[in-house]
């Protein structure tokens, strides 16, 4: 009975994933900001710098896997049902815009002070 | 089976057969048609008086224009100008906006999709009465005075009950909470509508584009609307109850409102502007003749957006003082938002451009829509600047800018859409004629009233003020605005001229497919949807299948008639659409009209503190409720063949079943309202830490574990009720028993919560801690009395013989909403008992 | 930095009836560090802006009328791909570093010790200011702000009641004033000039007439009206004044004003020590002059209706003009 559900959702959560990535990222650097400017102003800076490098790297692995699974998932199935593969498509270019939304969070900590 | 070229079914029909399906699906007649539940009949309630409340809001903002138009003018007082443009805000975007999307969708998606009806009607009609009355109620306060007066987005502490001391707020709090639920119904019924009332083999890439961003906005409002709903609860019991949650002084904190105000309100842009833009993407293709130009690439561009759009509540904050790198990270979000608006764009023109555009009124209002809408997004672009925003927030530049949003983005595409489909709604279409003429007038009106607001708010002039002094030089920019919006106003004016005189709503026979559109709502219609339904293998079945009109008319594809003697649809699968059961649908009643006035009563007695008598609406609201409920989960009846030797089940449970469906977007709602708590516990500690506990004053952990203890025993409880389900006998003692046991321990986790917390000195009133441990438990309450209603109601189906091991949808329900309510209390034990301990 | 005066002029010209351009609270007549960049922010999204709106035009006329090449080139999927995301990836882009470049330099401001620290406190519906002089003792005044010229001045806002927001376009953005918190705005202020404010959050009632001016002065003004703001004004001289004076406190007057060095020492509304030397009555809606001293006093909730003072209107003629005198007498002796 659960055959309309399982396999609609691995679709579902492939073409979310990306999008999702970025605002996990994205709230994942602000509440760490908000945190770590309670904090001892001395190291925020240094914990800011690792919250974001650790924060980014984990996303960037999450989209890879995800563009992986994209193309692992290509080959069998896709090829009777018409919404499967266009969701693939859809996904692929989800990823490069969550791609660049990650680059534009992480871009501003280049230049701006920690806590000011 | 989904081959375009063979036919389902035979000719000739049998001669009744269309009879039969004529007089199951007919409306009441005459003043009865307001027990209807039909899409057709309640989406065209729906859109006239969403349309209604436009006109309202528009006359305010007329009044406004009047005020602003000379310096230092008398014509409004302060309070009936502060007044006027919080009701014009308030109306705008939740009695008008947002309604007339789910109106529209409610109108116009089981057509396009080849549905009899949306999977709820019954739900749909809740939705709308529910916001007739609530509306109409609220809207009235403006004549007695009553009307809130803290702005649209009611920031605390000016809306506490210490400087909002009338019932102004409490109205805008209740009544906004009120039809922000009705908001919430109409989106479950949109996102299982579209889900799985599809017409057979239209898949994702096939669905009609209108159709992809009503998912969207639907899926949107689940995430966002919870947050406001949030919101609204915790400054309703501030006021009520003295809870502290935004006063500063007690812990609390004033920017939590915004907070969460915005990760509604930012979104709530997007999920007004989203429909809209569907609805272009339907009408460029049909007056250019030729499919959209990237489809696949919109349909990117709707989901970032309905993702992107969440990550930038904080811009609306720029100036609280916020460190600039936060800002910056929703600067940069801002700016990703952009790019989706971006790709619809180019993808709108470059579909005009592999056709021959017709100049018709529709083509109009949308080449208006993307000028208008193009200025307003550049302008987003600049205020998505940090630096340049400090300047330009709340000053009339946004005035300006929301408006080329909001009416370039939506009101625009609208009256396209009113103009396109009303042929297809509507014995008559409307004037070509005058509608060329409207479209000038608005367009011209439009321009002239708002973009000099741009230099306006350069010059200094801030947005909600009502008046100023000659000496600022703002009256010719202000003149002209006035004269503008008057322009604005004879076009509407014009239009509903031209409505009076053409529209003439009918259910069948209607002006049909004057544009040579390709979707399925241009088909021959009637109040049951389709004669028969077809399968789809395209985008734009019309025009791939010209006979298609012809064929269906004769009853030659799937369901022609009605197997079963009630109101039926196809249920498909989510993705591929292959056809999975039949749902027998209800028809005419009485419930869901009685059951939405005595709810508007409820939240309305309550606002001015009549509380027995809310209470005795409140009960005879769920009272109706349940006897509408009681009809639901119609008994399994043999399996049926729609056509092609095609053999449906009558009846789905479990994941199958699209109530399951419906339940796990409600548990999404109520799952997001519980992590926009989690958010403020959370954020309030940041702000307020002192206000925290010492590890000596908290609740001994022997308490929080023996409520995890009877949470976690009662799951495992239902789940054995599961297994002893009656057979095809009435009722069954064990069954009852376990259940009974099962709601009793949930209950009972919570009393001994509250107790222990109690005990332990604890009060809601003394400071934010307190406040929010004491929310944890009303948020979980809440969902503890739907969980024993809901455990009542079972077990008295199981004794009506109304629940049995394959008739079980309200028992699978129950499980749903049991686990869930199991799993927030037990987060909420880890929060409120855990992170103390954690940071302290 | 007055270079972007010429072009808002020809804007004001060639797009506005003309004259409709005003000084008196514009973000784009910059009279400090702060708002000429932003004014350059400004002016950098007006071009782009202008230029991104022409290109969408364009290729929409070309869309509806253009020659059939053209117009399959813009009917491809890749068109939509370069100017739909590539292109607006590269603007946002520079667009996001330029922003961010221009907060950082907000923030980057010298934090010498000549930094003047003005405390200001938005309540229903005036300002309250406090200098705090190194020395002596502190200074209150309302909605008038003194500054000096040419060295960083920050302002320490804080809210009473409500949330408000401080607001001097010709100066800078705006700050918002939140109950409980501190927010803080850095000003350098170029010329001497006075600037008007007016309050930008929503606060309730009359908002709209919540205003101040912002008076910049040289260094060496400001130190020497400083000192004589410290001062207590002189006993009055004459017998109308020392009348003036008598009703003052009897009315009850002191339980809501101060003035230094008499009885009257309430802290709800505006310190009046000064009020003499100010600009305005009635929070900046009227010039201060005995007339308006006057009406405000018997007729406040006309002249600036919801405002928290209630109307003296048992005061007789004779009594009022008493009062105004010495109000108007309460300045520090030069």
């Amino acid at each position: 009975m659960s055959d309309t559900f399982k396999p609609a959702l691995g679709d579902l959560l492939q073409v979310l994933a990306p999008p999702l990535i970025w605002f996990l990222h994205l709230t994942t650097v602000y509440g760490a900001e908000a945190l770590i400017c309670i904090g001892p102003a001395a190291a925020a800076a240094t914990m800011m710098t690792w919250t974001i490098t650790l924060a980014t790297a984990v996303a960037l692995t999450a989209l890879l896997l995800t563009a992986w699974t994209l193309h692992r998932g290509n080959a069998p199935h896709t090829q009777s049902l018409g919404s499967s593969r266009f969701l693939h498509g859809v996904s692929h270019l989800l990823i490069l815009l969550s791609l660049l939304g990650i680059a534009w969070t992480v871009l501003p900590t280049i230049f701006l002070p920690t806590c000011a | 089976m989904v081959d375009a070229t063979s036919h389902p079914n035979t000719l000739p029909r049998p001669s009744e057969e269309l009879a039969e399906l004529e007089a199951i699906w007919a409306s009441p007649r005459g003043w009865r048609i307001v027990t209807d539940v039909n899409n057709t009949v309640i989406g065209l309630f729906y859109t006239a008086t969403a349309v209604l409340f436009f006109l309202l809001a528009g006359i305010l903002a007329l009044l406004m224009r009047l005020q602003l138009a000379v310096p230092s003018n008398t014509f409004l007082s302060q309070e009936a100008y502060n007044q006027i443009f919080t009701m014009h805000g308030t109306v705008m975007m939740f009695l008008f906006a947002v309604p007339v999307v789910e109106a529209m969708g409610i109108l116009l998606l089981p057509q396009m999709l080849g549905a009899r009806d949306l999977p709820f009607p019954r739900l749909g009609a809740y939705a709308f009465w529910a916001y007739l009355v609530g509306g109409l109620i609220f809207f009235s306060t403006l004549f007695f005075d009553l009307a809130p007066s803290g702005g649209w987005f009611m920031y605390p502490p000016l809306t506490s009950s210490q400087f909002s001391p009338g019932p102004g707020a409490d109205f805008w709090l209740l009544g906004i909470g009120f039809i922000e639920i009705s908001a919430i119904a109409g989106a479950i019924e949109i996102i299982v509508g579209v889900l799985r009332t599809r017409a057979p083999g239209m898949t994702l890439d096939q669905m009609p584009m209108f159709a992809w961003t009503m998912l969207i906005f639907a899926g949107m409002i689940v995430f966002a609307f919870p947050a406001v709903i949030l919101a609204t609860l915790l400054l309703e019991l501030e006021r009520a109850f003295d809870w502290p949650f935004f006063i500063a002084a007690r812990g609390g904190d004033a920017l939590l409102w915004q907070h969460l105000f915005w990760f509604f309100g930012h979104p709530e842009v997007y999920i007004i502007f989203l429909p809209a833009a569907g609805m272009v993407s339907m009408i460029v293709p049909t007056m250019c003749g030729t499919p959209l130009v990237g489809y696949r690439l919109i349909v990117v561009a709707l989901i970032a957006t309905g993702f992107f759009s969440f990550g930038l509540w904080v811009h609306h904050m720029f100036t609280t003082g916020i460190p600039a790198l936060s800002l910056s990270f929703f600067s940069a979000a801002s700016m990703a938002v952009a790019l989706p608006s971006g790709i619809q764009v180019f993808a709108w023109i470059a579909t005009i451009a592999s056709g021959r555009l017709r100049w018709t009124t529709p083509s109009l209002f949308v080449l208006g829509f993307l000028l208008i809408f193009s200025l307003g997004g550049l302008t987003g672009v600049m205020v998505a600047m940090v630096p340049f925003d400090w300047q330009a927030h709340d000053t009339y530049f946004v005035v300006a800018h929301l408006h080329y949003v909001l009416v370039g983005g939506m009101v625009f595409p609208l009256f396209a859409a009113f103009y396109y489909w009303a042929p297809a709604f509507s014995r008559l279409a409307l004037s070509e004629r005058l509608g060329k003429w409207i479209f000038w007038l608005m367009f011209a009106g439009f321009n002239v009233a708002f973009f000099p607001m741009h230099l306006t708010g350069l010059m200094g002039m801030p947005r909600r003020v009502y008046t100023y002094p000659a000496v600022m030089q703002w009256d010719v920019l202000n003149m002209i605005s006035t004269i503008g919006a008057f322009l604005l106003a004879a076009g509407i004016a014009m239009f509903l001229f031209d409505t009076i005189r053409s529209l003439r709503p009918a259910m069948s026979k209607t002006a049909g497919n004057i544009w040579g559109a390709a979707t399925l709502e241009w088909l021959p219609n009637n109040v049951y949807g389709l004669r028969s339904i077809p399968a789809v293998t395209s985008a734009y079945p019309l025009w791939h299948h010209p006979q298609l009109a012809r064929e269906i008319e004769d009853g030659r594809h799937f369901l022609p008639g009605s197997i079963t003697g009630l109101r039926e649809t196809i249920v498909t699968s989510p993705f591929d659409a292959t056809p999975q059961y039949l749902l027998r649908l209800p028809g005419p009643g009485w419930t869901p009209l009685f059951a939405a006035v005595l709810t508007a009563a409820f939240f309305m007695l309550l606002t001015v503190k009549a509380v027995v008598l809310a209470l005795i609406c409140g009960l005879l609201g769920i009272a109706m409720t349940v006897v509408w409920m009681w009809g639901t989960d119609l008994k399994p009846l043999p399996s049926v063949d729609i056509g092609a030797n095609l053999k449906l089940p009558t009846y789905a449970n479990g994941s199958l079943s699209h109530a399951w469906w419906a339940m796990i977007v409600l548990l999404l709602v109520a799952g997001s309202l519980y992590l926009s708590y989690v958010f403020s516990y959370l954020y309030l500690w940041t702000v307020s830490p002192q206000v925290w506990p010492r590890l000596s004053a908290l609740v001994p952990i022997a308490y929080p574990i023996v409520s995890a203890l009877l949470l976690v025993f009662g799951s495992a409880t239902l789940e054995i009720a599961r297994r002893v389900l009656p057979g095809r006998s009435r009722g069954s003692g064990a069954f009852v028993g376990l259940a009974g046991l099962a709601a009793a321990a949930l209950t009972g986790a919570l009393v001994i919560d509250v107790f222990a917390q109690w005990r332990a000195g604890l009060r809601p009133e003394s400071d934010a801690h307190g406040a929010m441990v004491y929310m944890a438990a009303f948020l979980q309450g809440q969902l503890a009395l739907a969980v024993l209603a809901m455990t009542g109601f079972a077990i008295a189906r199981s004794f009506a013989g109304r629940l049995d091991r394959k008739r079980r949808v309200v028992f699978d329900n129950l499980g749903l909403l049991y686990h869930y309510t199991v799993g927030q209390g037990l987060l909420g034990l880890l929060l409120v008992h855990g992170f103390p301990r954690l940071a302290g | 930095m007055i270079r972007a005066r010429p072009f808002w002029y020809l804007l004001g010209v060639s797009m506005l009836l003309g004259g409709c351009t005003s000084d008196v609270q514009s973000v784009m007549n910059p009279s400090s560090l702060q708002a000429v960049q932003i004014a350059e922010v400004a002016w950098f999204l007006f071009g782009l802006g202008t230029f991104v709106l022409v290109l969408v035009i364009v290729t929409l006329l070309l869309a509806i009328r253009g020659p059939l090449r053209i117009r399959q080139a813009v009917a491809r999927e890749s068109t939509v791909i370069w100017l739909g995301i590539t292109f607006p990836a590269v603007t946002l882009t520079v667009l996001l570093v330029y922003g961010v470049w221009v907060t950082r330099s907000h923030l980057n401001l010298p934090h010498g010790g000549s930094t003047v620290s003005i405390e200001v406190v938005g309540e229903q519906w005036w300002w309250r200011v406090m200098y705090h002089a190194p020395a002596g003792p502190q200074i209150a005044s309302a909605n008038e702000i003194r500054v000096p010229v040419g060295s960083p001045v920050t302002l320490k806002l804080k809210a009473a009641d409500v949330i408000h927001s401080f607001w001097v376009p010709s100066l800078g953005g705006k700050v918002d004033m939140i109950p409980g918190r501190t927010t803080q705005l850095q000003l350098t202020v170029d010329r001497p000039g006075v600037y008007r404010g007016q309050c930008a959050e929503y606060c309730g009632g009359p908002h709209a007439l919540m205003a101040m001016d912002v008076i910049a002065m040289s260094s060496s003004d400001y130190a020497a009206w400083l000192q004589r703001a410290a001062g207590v004004p002189a006993t009055p001289e004459t017998d109308i004044g020392l009348h003036g004076r008598s009703i003052f406190l009897a009315a009850g007057c002191g339980a809501c004003h101060t003035v230094r060095g008499t009885a009257a020492a309430g802290l709800v509304g505006p310190d009046l020590t000064h009020i003499g030397a100010r600009r305005s009555v009635g929070i900046d809606t009227l010039p201060l002059t005995r007339e308006n001293l006057m009406r405000f006093i018997v007729d406040g909730q006309h002249v600036k209706p919801g405002n928290l003072m209630p109307e003296f209107r048992v005061l007789q003629p004779q009594q009022l003009e008493a009062l105004a005198l010495y109000l108007l007498s309460l300045k520090a002796a030069d």
